[in-house]
């Protein structure tokens, strides 16, 4: 019997970027590197785990944009070029530095970790990673959560309640269109929670979700376990809490394991460093220099000088950073069972890309984490949330207190200086989109159409990622532009709707550009 | 109702049938002719406030706040506080200072005697709490002692100690039961 869990729970998640328009565009590159660098990779790890018959639970939630952008065939097939892309360079950089002995090997692991990459990517699973996922979840080794439909920051958007529930419906829906399971749990986009909003998920069929420590730490009554044991909400939904001490590890700039000096810079890149004649074929289309996916360099220490990365020894460092943490787990997990009177739960959630694509590291460490826990201890497990509920299905009922897991615990990151402007627009347009669909309950054809593509718009337009970014202060001409051409769209829809002269080829131009939830439903909206 | 899509450069005799997605820049409306206010919680100590009101300008725009004395449509104000402003259509951060309290907005004007007239109302929003609750289910009790040692664990002591460090400190009296002051674990995302 172990004396407690823990929950691995990582965050995937990309907001809905898709610009048939243009052959190459910026911001859809996320998603390709995303696939490069995070999403095969850990589909590596869990394939080697399941194949070396290791005992494992890992978490994941994939947001229903991401699981949409995994399935279209136009972002399949760019992202298929873009690995064509990669292992030309990784070819021409093998050549490059066929004379230099720190860097032609480094070349050749990533000619070779590209090449690898494709062959999952199109070969094993023809271009659509949910399928992946998805052998995963059925094997039990996964339990896949989902989120929001669009990541929509819930507290700030929970005017009216058809809006929250849309986002939650919708996810639900699509969740189980492309992975063949209803989801049992939600990842409340940012965590962002406010009492109440457990009821829809109730409605809605969804069991638990995750919350910041201080969302239990803060809840009504006073949480017994603290973060070591899920609550149950009034409605019945459970609540779990993220474990501080676990998550600093790996989060903290400071003295998180991925700031080691042996481990991959980030911001070295040869898209950055190289010739410009010579690298421009592998740039964006308007030939400004980004990131390409191939780093040379290592940490090293604060300044600008950087050594030459060395693969073997950060390796080791990632095996050591695994045993330094489930010896922490161990020694946490000990000491909290002389306190509580049932095994602890320890929930560690993280952002799935960090794994991969900032701490390149992050998958291996995984990989030997969950080879360590299952043979080298015997103080815990890992375990799922629903695994943990169906174990011990009686618990507290708390009521949470409004958080996320933002800078400051709350809601200033999506409510500042910078996007406090679009709340009055959004929830205008839910309003709008309320009042729309209750009056046309039996909509059908053309009528029909516009009024689901004006949900899409809608729900599009509502993604938290926009205000991130216009808080972080990059790429933010593109976030204020996507939010504006969703309403935009919305309205231009509402307007010919309202005037009965829908015209057909402007619907069909915005249907074939935001495709995002083919079997939306726009009576999600409906009052009931 | 102001159109709110615009051509960049404006061709008077094209309609809206002609307008495709991609051959605009949308613009938002700066207001959508309602008279209304919306209270949004920002954390524990913040609220923001937006609000529009048609038809004309009227003088003395007063952004009203009351703290309530619950959450149902029966509460009471207990008190309120007043914030001039200006603009028919606008927004206000508002630093109440209080989590754990219950807060509606009204927007309105001050009359030549004083009185307030009320044009739009928002609806009640709740601060949250920023500590440990006091009230304890008796069902699910740990002693006092206990509770705090796992509070500790549980990040309740901000970001910086590890569990081997709060062994340490919990052995200490002097930084013991001190219910209701925590202090907030805080994230700061890496990326």
């Amino acid at each position: 019997m172990p004396k407690g869990y823990l929950s691995i729970v990582l965050h995937a998640h990309l907001p809905y970027i898709r610009h048939p328009e243009h052959t190459r565009f910026l911001e859809e590159e996320w998603f390709y590197e995303a696939v490069t660098e995070t999403y095969v990779p850990l589909i590596k790890v869990f394939t080697a785990l399941v194949k070396d018959g290791i005992d494992f639970r890992v978490t994941m939630s994939i947001t229903p944009t991401l699981l949409s952008m995994m399935r279209d065939p136009l972002l399949q097939s760019r992202c298929a070029s873009h690995l064509d892309r990669l292992i030309e360079l990784s070819k021409a950089e093998m050549a490059r530095t066929s004379g230099d002995v720190a860097f032609r090997e480094l070349a050749r692991m990533y000619h070779g970790f590209f090449v690898e990459a494709r062959e999952i990517f199109c070969g094993r699973y023809g271009k659509d990673l949910t399928q992946a996922f998805k052998e995963f979840q059925d094997s039990g080794k996964l339990e896949i959560m989902t989120c929001g439909a669009t990541h929509g920051y819930l507290p700030l958007l929970a005017l009216p309640r058809e809006a929250l529930r849309a986002q939650v419906r919708v996810a639900v829906e699509t969740h189980t269109r492309i992975l063949g399971r209803r989801p049992r749990g939600i990842w409340l986009p940012e965590c962002g929670y406010a009492p109440g909003l457990d009821e829809v998920l109730r409605e809605e069929g969804l069991r638990f979700f995750i919350l910041d420590s201080h969302g239990i730490l803060f809840g009504t009554p006073r949480p017994k376990y603290g973060v070591f044991a899920p609550v149950y909400c009034p409605s019945g939904v459970a609540a779990f809490a993220r474990d501080g001490e676990s998550s600093k590890s790996v989060w903290s700039a400071k003295e998180g394991y991925p700031g080691d000096s042996w481990y991959r810079e980030f911001y070295r890149d040869i898209g950055f460093d190289l010739e410009y004649d010579y690298i421009r074929p592998y740039l964006n289309g308007d030939g400004s220099r980004i990131g390409t996916g191939i780093k040379y360099y290592r940490v090293t220490g604060p300044g600008f000088h950087k050594e030459p990365y060395f693969p073997e020894r950060a390796g080791q460092k990632a095996d050591e950073h695994a045993g330094h943490f489930m010896f922490n787990r161990e020694r946490q997990i000990e000491y909290l069972s002389g306190l509580l009177d049932r095994p602890a739960l320890v929930v560690s959630p993280y952002d799935a890309e960090l794994f991969g694509h900032w701490w390149f590291e992050g998958p291996r460490w995984l990989d030997a984490l969950l080879r360590k826990i299952d043979r080298d201890q015997n103080t815990f497990k890992t375990i799922t949330p629903i695994e943990y509920l169906e174990k011990y299905p009686r618990n507290q009922t708390v009521t949470p207190s409004m958080s996320s897991w933002g800078y400051e615990g709350y809601s200033e990151v999506w409510l500042n200086q910078a996007n406090h402007w679009i709340y009055r627009h959004l929830h205008k347009a839910a309003e709008r989109m309320i009042e729309a669909a209750s009056a046309r309950p039996t909509a059908q054809g053309i009528g029909k159409r516009a009024l689901n593509q004006m949900a899409r718009e809608l729900l599009l337009a509502q993604a938290s990622d926009w205000a991130f970014i216009m808080k972080t202060g990059t790429h933010t001409a593109y976030a204020v532009r996507r939010t504006k051409e969703h309403l935009g769209r919305f309205d231009l829809l509402r307007s010919q709707i309202n005037k009965n002269s829908i015209d057909s080829r402007t619907l069909e131009s915005i249907e074939s550009r935001d495709n995002i939830f083919p079997d939306i439903d726009y009576k999600v909206y409906a009052s009931p | 109702m102001r159109k709110s899509i615009k051509r960049k450069s404006q061709k008077k005799s094209e309609t809206t049938r002609n307008i495709t997605p991609d051959s605009v820049e949308f613009e938002l409306p700066p207001n959508y002719g309602d008279t209304q206010v919306t209270l949004l919680v920002k954390d524990p100590w913040w609220l923001y406030a937006y609000w529009e009101l048609s038809g004309s300008r009227v003088q003395k725009t007063v952004l009203r706040i009351y703290e309530l004395t619950g959450g149902t449509p029966e509460a009471e104000p207990l008190r309120f506080f007043d914030i001039q402003v200006q603009e028919t259509t606008g927004n206000w951060f508002i630093d109440v200072g209080l989590p754990d309290k219950f807060w509606r907005a009204e927007i309105g004007f001050i009359g030549d005697g004083g009185r307030f007239f009320v044009l739009a109302r928002s609806g009640v929003v709740k601060t949250p709490r920023f500590g440990v609750s006091e009230a304890v289910d008796p069902e699910w009790y740990f002693s006092d002692e206990i509770f705090w040692k796992i509070f500790r664990c549980s990040g309740g002591m901000g970001e910086s100690l590890s569990s081997h460090e709060v062994q340490r400190i919990v052995v200490q009296p002097e930084l013991g039961n001190r219910p209701g002051r925590a202090v907030l674990p805080r994230r700061k995302k890496a990326l």
